[in-house]
Protein backbone atom coordinates (compact mmCIF):
# COMPACT_ATOMS: atom_id res chain seq x y z
CA UNK A 1 0.00 0.00 0.00
CA UNK A 2 0.85 3.50 -0.56
CA UNK A 3 1.89 6.20 1.74
CA UNK A 4 -1.61 8.22 2.12
CA UNK A 5 -3.81 5.55 1.38
CA UNK A 6 -6.98 4.90 3.49
CA UNK A 7 -7.50 1.75 4.60
CA UNK A 8 -10.95 1.90 3.81
CA UNK A 9 -10.14 2.09 0.02
CA UNK A 10 -11.48 -0.73 -2.29
CA UNK A 11 -8.74 -2.18 -4.20
CA UNK A 12 -7.47 -0.78 -7.32
CA UNK A 13 -8.32 -3.50 -9.48
CA UNK A 14 -12.07 -3.08 -8.49
CA UNK A 15 -12.41 -0.21 -11.27
CA UNK A 16 -14.95 -1.00 -13.71
CA UNK A 17 -13.70 -0.76 -17.43
CA UNK A 18 -14.79 1.30 -20.21
CA UNK A 19 -15.69 -2.09 -21.96
CA UNK A 20 -17.16 -3.28 -19.18
CA UNK A 21 -19.62 -0.76 -18.49
CA UNK A 22 -20.38 0.17 -22.37
CA UNK A 23 -21.61 -3.18 -22.43
CA UNK A 24 -23.70 -3.56 -19.37
CA UNK A 25 -24.95 0.34 -20.54
CA UNK A 26 -25.69 -0.66 -23.95
CA UNK A 27 -27.51 -4.30 -22.46
CA UNK A 28 -29.55 -2.72 -20.19
CA UNK A 29 -30.75 -0.41 -23.06
CA UNK A 30 -31.43 -2.81 -25.37
CA UNK A 31 -33.64 -4.82 -22.31
CA UNK A 32 -35.51 -1.90 -21.13
CA UNK A 33 -36.19 -0.53 -25.26
CA UNK A 34 -37.77 -4.12 -26.31
CA UNK A 35 -40.01 -4.68 -22.89
CA UNK A 36 -41.68 -1.70 -22.93
CA UNK A 37 -41.99 -2.15 -26.95
CA UNK A 38 -44.57 -4.47 -25.52
CA UNK A 39 -45.51 -8.37 -26.70
CA UNK A 40 -48.90 -7.86 -28.32
CA UNK A 41 -50.45 -9.91 -31.41
CA UNK A 42 -50.87 -7.62 -34.10
CA UNK A 43 -54.79 -6.68 -34.28
CA UNK A 44 -56.55 -6.28 -37.59
CA UNK A 45 -57.26 -2.04 -38.26
CA UNK A 46 -60.98 -1.37 -39.76
CA UNK A 47 -59.65 -1.21 -43.38
CA UNK A 48 -59.65 -5.06 -44.02
CA UNK A 49 -62.78 -5.40 -42.57
CA UNK A 50 -65.90 -6.37 -45.00
CA UNK A 51 -66.54 -2.65 -46.76
CA UNK A 52 -69.86 -1.75 -45.88
CA UNK A 53 -71.96 -2.87 -48.66
CA UNK A 54 -73.23 0.79 -50.88
CA UNK A 55 -75.98 -1.34 -51.87
CA UNK A 56 -78.67 -2.32 -49.45
CA UNK A 57 -79.44 -6.08 -49.18
CA UNK A 58 -76.42 -7.02 -51.28
CA UNK A 59 -75.64 -10.41 -50.81
CA UNK A 60 -72.55 -12.55 -49.92
CA UNK A 61 -69.88 -11.98 -47.98
CA UNK A 62 -67.57 -13.68 -50.81
CA UNK A 63 -66.23 -11.85 -53.47
CA UNK A 64 -67.41 -13.01 -56.78
CA UNK A 65 -65.82 -15.99 -58.08
CA UNK A 66 -62.57 -15.69 -60.47
CA UNK A 67 -63.42 -17.41 -63.30
CA UNK A 68 -59.83 -18.07 -64.27
CA UNK A 69 -59.68 -20.95 -61.42
CA UNK A 70 -61.46 -23.97 -61.03
CA UNK A 71 -61.72 -25.59 -57.71
CA UNK A 72 -59.87 -28.34 -56.87
CA UNK A 73 -60.91 -31.93 -56.17
CA UNK A 74 -60.46 -32.55 -52.49
CA UNK A 75 -56.80 -33.38 -51.07
CA UNK A 76 -55.66 -33.58 -47.79
CA UNK A 77 -53.43 -29.96 -47.05
CA UNK A 78 -49.91 -30.62 -46.15
CA UNK A 79 -48.35 -26.90 -45.83
CA UNK A 80 -49.39 -23.77 -45.18
CA UNK A 81 -47.82 -20.29 -45.95
CA UNK A 82 -48.07 -16.76 -45.68
CA UNK A 83 -45.46 -15.10 -47.05
CA UNK A 84 -46.19 -11.89 -45.89
CA UNK A 85 -45.80 -13.16 -42.01
CA UNK A 86 -43.24 -15.39 -42.39
CA UNK A 87 -45.62 -18.43 -41.59
CA UNK A 88 -44.57 -22.01 -43.29
CA UNK A 89 -46.17 -24.45 -41.32
CA UNK A 90 -47.01 -27.78 -41.74
CA UNK A 91 -50.58 -29.01 -41.43
CA UNK A 92 -52.55 -31.49 -39.08
CA UNK A 93 -56.35 -32.19 -39.01
CA UNK A 94 -58.65 -30.87 -36.22
CA UNK A 95 -62.04 -32.41 -35.15
CA UNK A 96 -64.56 -30.89 -33.42
CA UNK A 97 -65.30 -30.80 -29.57
CA UNK A 98 -68.97 -32.45 -27.56
CA UNK A 99 -70.16 -29.07 -28.19
CA UNK A 100 -69.38 -28.99 -32.20
CA UNK A 101 -66.46 -26.17 -31.46
CA UNK A 102 -63.68 -26.69 -33.52
CA UNK A 103 -60.31 -27.76 -31.07
CA UNK A 104 -57.15 -26.02 -32.06
CA UNK A 105 -54.07 -28.29 -32.77
CA UNK A 106 -52.73 -29.76 -29.32
CA UNK A 107 -50.55 -27.37 -27.29
CA UNK A 108 -47.74 -29.22 -27.87
CA UNK A 109 -47.73 -27.98 -31.91
CA UNK A 110 -47.96 -24.80 -31.91
CA UNK A 111 -45.91 -24.25 -34.80
CA UNK A 112 -49.06 -26.38 -36.69
CA UNK A 113 -51.90 -24.93 -38.47
CA UNK A 114 -54.74 -26.97 -38.46
CA UNK A 115 -57.67 -27.54 -40.78
CA UNK A 116 -60.81 -28.94 -40.20
CA UNK A 117 -60.67 -32.53 -41.41
CA UNK A 118 -64.73 -33.28 -42.14
CA UNK A 119 -65.24 -30.23 -43.87
CA UNK A 120 -63.98 -28.66 -47.06
CA UNK A 121 -60.13 -29.34 -48.57
CA UNK A 122 -58.95 -26.24 -49.00
CA UNK A 123 -58.99 -25.59 -52.78
CA UNK A 124 -62.12 -27.50 -53.09
CA UNK A 125 -65.80 -25.77 -53.30
CA UNK A 126 -66.56 -24.79 -49.89
CA UNK A 127 -65.64 -22.85 -46.90
CA UNK A 128 -62.47 -24.90 -45.52
CA UNK A 129 -61.52 -23.84 -42.60
CA UNK A 130 -58.10 -23.59 -40.56
CA UNK A 131 -56.94 -22.50 -37.10
CA UNK A 132 -53.90 -22.65 -35.09
CA UNK A 133 -52.37 -20.65 -32.00
CA UNK A 134 -51.55 -17.22 -31.73
CA UNK A 135 -49.25 -18.10 -28.61
CA UNK A 136 -48.37 -20.54 -25.56
CA UNK A 137 -47.00 -19.82 -22.63
CA UNK A 138 -43.82 -19.82 -23.67
CA UNK A 139 -44.16 -17.57 -26.55
CA UNK A 140 -45.64 -17.03 -30.00
CA UNK A 141 -47.51 -19.59 -32.14
CA UNK A 142 -47.64 -20.16 -35.78
CA UNK A 143 -50.61 -17.54 -36.45
CA UNK A 144 -49.04 -14.92 -34.32
CA UNK A 145 -48.65 -12.05 -37.09
CA UNK A 146 -52.36 -13.83 -38.78
CA UNK A 147 -53.93 -10.23 -37.60
CA UNK A 148 -51.54 -7.79 -39.62
CA UNK A 149 -52.84 -9.15 -42.69
CA UNK A 150 -54.48 -6.93 -45.47
CA UNK A 151 -56.79 -7.87 -48.24
CA UNK A 152 -54.74 -8.87 -51.39
CA UNK A 153 -52.18 -10.52 -49.66
CA UNK A 154 -51.68 -14.48 -50.23
CA UNK A 155 -51.90 -18.26 -48.33
CA UNK A 156 -50.95 -20.57 -50.13
CA UNK A 157 -51.71 -24.34 -49.15
CA UNK A 158 -50.43 -26.93 -50.95
CA UNK A 159 -51.76 -30.20 -50.27
CA UNK A 160 -51.24 -33.84 -50.89
CA UNK A 161 -51.71 -33.88 -54.60
CA UNK A 162 -48.68 -31.79 -55.15
CA UNK A 163 -50.99 -28.75 -56.08
CA UNK A 164 -50.56 -25.42 -54.13
CA UNK A 165 -53.96 -23.56 -53.80
CA UNK A 166 -53.32 -19.91 -53.78
CA UNK A 167 -55.86 -17.48 -52.08
CA UNK A 168 -56.22 -14.06 -51.95
CA UNK A 169 -57.30 -11.99 -48.51
CA UNK A 170 -60.94 -10.33 -49.02
CA UNK A 171 -61.24 -9.30 -45.28
CA UNK A 172 -59.90 -9.59 -41.54
CA UNK A 173 -62.10 -9.46 -39.24
CA UNK A 174 -62.10 -9.90 -34.95
CA UNK A 175 -65.12 -10.91 -33.18
CA UNK A 176 -66.09 -11.70 -29.54
CA UNK A 177 -65.75 -15.26 -28.54
CA UNK A 178 -68.84 -15.21 -26.89
CA UNK A 179 -70.51 -13.45 -29.66
CA UNK A 180 -69.50 -15.64 -32.74
CA UNK A 181 -71.04 -15.15 -36.34
CA UNK A 182 -70.96 -19.16 -37.12
CA UNK A 183 -73.17 -18.55 -40.10
CA UNK A 184 -71.05 -15.85 -41.62
CA UNK A 185 -67.51 -17.41 -40.35
CA UNK A 186 -67.92 -21.16 -41.17
CA UNK A 187 -71.38 -20.98 -43.35
CA UNK A 188 -71.73 -22.95 -46.63
CA UNK A 189 -69.97 -21.32 -49.63
CA UNK A 190 -70.15 -21.76 -53.86
CA UNK A 191 -66.75 -21.60 -54.15
CA UNK A 192 -63.50 -22.48 -52.93
CA UNK A 193 -63.17 -20.52 -49.64
CA UNK A 194 -60.74 -20.23 -46.90
CA UNK A 195 -61.19 -19.21 -43.58
CA UNK A 196 -57.94 -18.75 -41.27
CA UNK A 197 -59.01 -18.74 -37.46
CA UNK A 198 -56.44 -17.84 -34.13
CA UNK A 199 -57.24 -15.68 -30.72
CA UNK A 200 -57.34 -12.06 -30.30
CA UNK A 201 -58.50 -9.39 -29.11
CA UNK A 202 -58.01 -8.19 -25.22
CA UNK A 203 -56.20 -10.60 -23.09
CA UNK A 204 -57.97 -11.35 -19.75
CA UNK A 205 -55.64 -12.63 -17.53
CA UNK A 206 -56.79 -16.30 -16.06
CA UNK A 207 -59.81 -16.27 -18.80
CA UNK A 208 -57.77 -16.37 -22.00
CA UNK A 209 -57.97 -13.88 -25.11
CA UNK A 210 -61.54 -12.45 -25.59
CA UNK A 211 -62.02 -13.15 -29.18
CA UNK A 212 -61.02 -14.72 -32.61
CA UNK A 213 -59.09 -13.06 -35.57
CA UNK A 214 -60.83 -14.33 -38.64
CA UNK A 215 -59.21 -14.36 -42.28
CA UNK A 216 -61.61 -14.67 -44.71
CA UNK A 217 -59.95 -15.58 -48.29
CA UNK A 218 -60.71 -16.93 -52.13
CA UNK A 219 -59.05 -19.28 -54.06
CA UNK A 220 -57.36 -17.33 -56.92
CA UNK A 221 -54.78 -19.24 -58.49
CA UNK A 222 -53.29 -22.86 -58.37
CA UNK A 223 -49.80 -23.85 -59.21
CA UNK B 1 -69.92 -66.85 25.67
CA UNK B 2 -68.14 -67.39 23.11
CA UNK B 3 -70.91 -68.99 21.49
CA UNK B 4 -72.69 -65.88 21.85
CA UNK B 5 -69.95 -63.63 20.15
CA UNK B 6 -69.55 -66.53 17.33
CA UNK B 7 -73.00 -66.43 16.89
CA UNK B 8 -72.95 -62.18 16.39
CA UNK B 9 -70.12 -62.94 13.90
CA UNK B 10 -72.12 -64.62 11.81
CA UNK B 11 -74.61 -62.75 12.30
CA UNK B 12 -72.46 -59.72 10.83
CA UNK B 13 -71.56 -62.04 7.93
CA UNK B 14 -74.99 -62.61 6.98
CA UNK B 15 -75.99 -59.18 7.34
CA UNK B 16 -73.52 -57.80 5.48
CA UNK B 17 -73.76 -59.82 1.94
CA UNK B 18 -77.64 -59.91 2.45
CA UNK B 19 -77.02 -55.68 2.05
CA UNK B 20 -74.54 -56.42 -1.05
CA UNK B 21 -77.00 -58.00 -3.09
CA UNK B 22 -79.66 -55.51 -3.12
CA UNK B 23 -77.07 -52.63 -4.10
CA UNK B 24 -76.08 -54.78 -6.54
CA UNK B 25 -79.43 -55.31 -8.18
CA UNK B 26 -80.00 -51.28 -8.04
CA UNK B 27 -77.36 -50.54 -10.68
CA UNK B 28 -79.20 -52.61 -13.11
CA UNK B 29 -81.58 -50.04 -13.15
CA UNK B 30 -82.58 -47.33 -15.42
CA UNK B 31 -79.30 -45.68 -15.11
CA UNK B 32 -78.09 -42.01 -16.11
CA UNK B 33 -75.45 -41.67 -18.70
CA UNK B 34 -72.46 -42.73 -16.71
CA UNK B 35 -73.27 -46.24 -17.80
CA UNK B 36 -73.52 -45.27 -21.70
CA UNK B 37 -70.82 -44.49 -23.92
CA UNK B 38 -70.39 -42.43 -27.20
CA UNK B 39 -67.97 -42.29 -29.92
CA UNK B 40 -68.79 -38.92 -29.75
CA UNK B 41 -71.34 -36.69 -28.38
CA UNK B 42 -71.73 -34.28 -31.15
CA UNK B 43 -72.15 -35.73 -34.45
CA UNK B 44 -73.55 -34.44 -38.03
CA UNK B 45 -75.61 -35.95 -39.94
CA UNK B 46 -74.47 -38.93 -42.27
CA UNK B 47 -71.85 -39.63 -39.46
CA UNK B 48 -71.86 -42.82 -37.64
CA UNK B 49 -71.61 -42.95 -33.83
CA UNK B 50 -70.92 -45.88 -31.64
CA UNK B 51 -72.61 -46.50 -28.67
CA UNK B 52 -71.04 -48.96 -25.53
CA UNK B 53 -72.53 -49.95 -22.08
CA UNK B 54 -71.61 -51.95 -19.30
CA UNK B 55 -75.06 -52.16 -17.94
CA UNK B 56 -76.00 -54.88 -19.23
CA UNK B 57 -73.31 -56.66 -16.59
CA UNK B 58 -72.46 -60.10 -18.31
CA UNK B 59 -75.36 -60.22 -20.55
CA UNK B 60 -74.20 -61.04 -24.33
CA UNK B 61 -77.15 -59.19 -26.04
CA UNK B 62 -78.93 -56.16 -26.15
CA UNK B 63 -81.00 -54.00 -28.21
CA UNK B 64 -80.64 -50.14 -28.55
CA UNK B 65 -82.53 -47.68 -30.62
CA UNK B 66 -81.68 -43.97 -31.11
CA UNK B 67 -83.98 -41.28 -31.67
CA UNK B 68 -82.13 -40.21 -34.71
CA UNK B 69 -80.65 -43.75 -36.28
CA UNK B 70 -83.16 -46.34 -35.94
CA UNK B 71 -83.06 -49.74 -33.99
CA UNK B 72 -79.18 -51.34 -33.81
CA UNK B 73 -77.78 -54.41 -31.79
CA UNK B 74 -75.59 -54.59 -28.98
CA UNK B 75 -73.10 -57.41 -28.88
CA UNK B 76 -69.93 -58.06 -26.91
CA UNK B 77 -67.26 -55.16 -27.05
CA UNK B 78 -63.46 -56.04 -26.79
CA UNK B 79 -63.90 -56.09 -22.93
CA UNK B 80 -65.72 -58.08 -20.69
CA UNK B 81 -68.69 -56.60 -19.43
CA UNK B 82 -69.26 -54.45 -22.63
CA UNK B 83 -72.13 -54.36 -24.95
CA UNK B 84 -71.61 -52.28 -28.54
CA UNK B 85 -73.48 -51.07 -31.30
CA UNK B 86 -73.68 -48.43 -33.49
CA UNK B 87 -76.24 -46.66 -35.57
CA UNK B 88 -75.93 -43.88 -38.49
CA UNK B 89 -77.24 -40.55 -38.45
CA UNK B 90 -79.42 -39.95 -41.31
CA UNK B 91 -78.27 -37.28 -43.28
CA UNK B 92 -80.55 -34.59 -43.46
CA UNK B 93 -81.45 -35.27 -39.60
CA UNK B 94 -82.46 -31.64 -38.52
CA UNK B 95 -79.82 -30.31 -35.88
CA UNK B 96 -80.75 -30.82 -32.32
CA UNK B 97 -80.23 -33.14 -29.45
CA UNK B 98 -81.64 -36.93 -29.31
CA UNK B 99 -81.74 -40.04 -27.49
CA UNK B 100 -80.56 -43.24 -26.88
CA UNK B 101 -82.04 -46.16 -25.04
CA UNK B 102 -80.23 -49.46 -24.53
CA UNK B 103 -82.16 -52.79 -23.02
CA UNK B 104 -80.76 -55.87 -22.06
CA UNK B 105 -82.25 -59.04 -19.89
CA UNK B 106 -83.44 -58.93 -17.19
CA UNK B 107 -85.06 -55.15 -17.18
CA UNK B 108 -82.29 -53.37 -18.09
CA UNK B 109 -82.93 -49.80 -19.60
CA UNK B 110 -80.21 -46.98 -20.25
CA UNK B 111 -80.57 -43.99 -21.92
CA UNK B 112 -78.47 -41.27 -23.21
CA UNK B 113 -78.32 -38.19 -25.48
CA UNK B 114 -76.14 -36.98 -28.29
CA UNK B 115 -76.33 -34.06 -29.99
CA UNK B 116 -76.65 -33.66 -34.08
CA UNK B 117 -75.07 -30.72 -35.05
CA UNK B 118 -74.82 -29.02 -39.08
CA UNK B 119 -71.46 -30.68 -39.51
CA UNK B 120 -69.49 -27.33 -39.50
CA UNK B 121 -68.24 -25.90 -36.40
CA UNK B 122 -69.87 -23.86 -34.20
CA UNK B 123 -68.50 -21.12 -31.92
CA UNK B 124 -65.27 -19.66 -31.19
CA UNK B 125 -61.83 -21.37 -31.57
CA UNK B 126 -59.69 -21.89 -28.28
CA UNK B 127 -56.47 -20.99 -29.90
CA UNK B 128 -54.25 -18.99 -27.77
CA UNK B 129 -52.72 -18.91 -24.18
CA UNK B 130 -51.18 -15.41 -23.55
CA UNK B 131 -47.45 -15.54 -23.82
CA UNK B 132 -45.50 -15.11 -20.60
CA UNK B 133 -44.03 -11.85 -21.71
CA UNK B 134 -42.11 -11.32 -18.53
CA UNK B 135 -41.65 -7.65 -19.26
CA UNK B 136 -41.80 -6.89 -16.20
CA UNK B 137 -38.56 -9.28 -15.24
CA UNK B 138 -37.34 -8.25 -18.54
CA UNK B 139 -37.92 -4.20 -17.80
CA UNK B 140 -36.30 -4.70 -13.96
CA UNK B 141 -33.10 -6.88 -15.36
CA UNK B 142 -32.74 -3.91 -18.21
CA UNK B 143 -33.36 -1.04 -15.14
CA UNK B 144 -30.65 -2.35 -12.99
CA UNK B 145 -27.89 -3.22 -15.57
CA UNK B 146 -28.31 0.41 -16.64
CA UNK B 147 -28.16 1.85 -12.88
CA UNK B 148 -25.54 0.01 -12.95
CA UNK B 149 -23.80 1.09 -15.34
CA UNK B 150 -24.19 4.65 -14.52
CA UNK B 151 -22.88 3.78 -11.02
CA UNK B 152 -20.01 2.37 -12.42
CA UNK B 153 -19.45 5.79 -14.44
CA UNK B 154 -19.67 7.59 -11.42
CA UNK B 155 -17.74 5.56 -9.88
CA UNK B 156 -14.65 5.80 -12.11
CA UNK B 157 -15.28 9.10 -12.56
CA UNK B 158 -14.45 10.08 -8.79
CA UNK B 159 -11.64 7.80 -8.09
CA UNK B 160 -9.92 9.11 -11.20
CA UNK B 161 -8.86 12.28 -9.53
CA UNK B 162 -7.82 9.76 -5.84
CA UNK B 163 -5.84 8.17 -8.21
CA UNK B 164 -4.44 11.19 -9.90
CA UNK B 165 -3.49 12.62 -6.49
CA UNK B 166 -1.11 9.65 -5.80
Amino acid sequence: MAPGDEPGDPPPSFTPSTKLLVCTLLTGLLLVMTALRGGEPPQPSAAQSFAPSPRPGAGSTAPAASPSVTALPPSVPVRLRVPVIGVDAPMTELTLDETGALRPPPADMPAFAGWYGDGTAPGSVGTAVTAGHVDTREGPGVFYRLGALAKGDTIEITRADRRTAVFTVYAVELYAKDAFPDEKVYGGSDGPELRVITCGGEYAEGKGYQGNVVVYATLTAVT
Amino acid sequence: MRTKCAGVGIGLVLGTVALASPAAAATSGPASDPDIRFSTRHAAPGATVSVSSTACGSETYGKGESEAGGKFHLLPGDRKGVLAGEFRVPSGTEAGTYTVTLKCPPRVKVTGTFRVGTGNPSGAVDAGFGADNDNGTQLALGAVLLAGAVAGGVFRMRRRPAAART
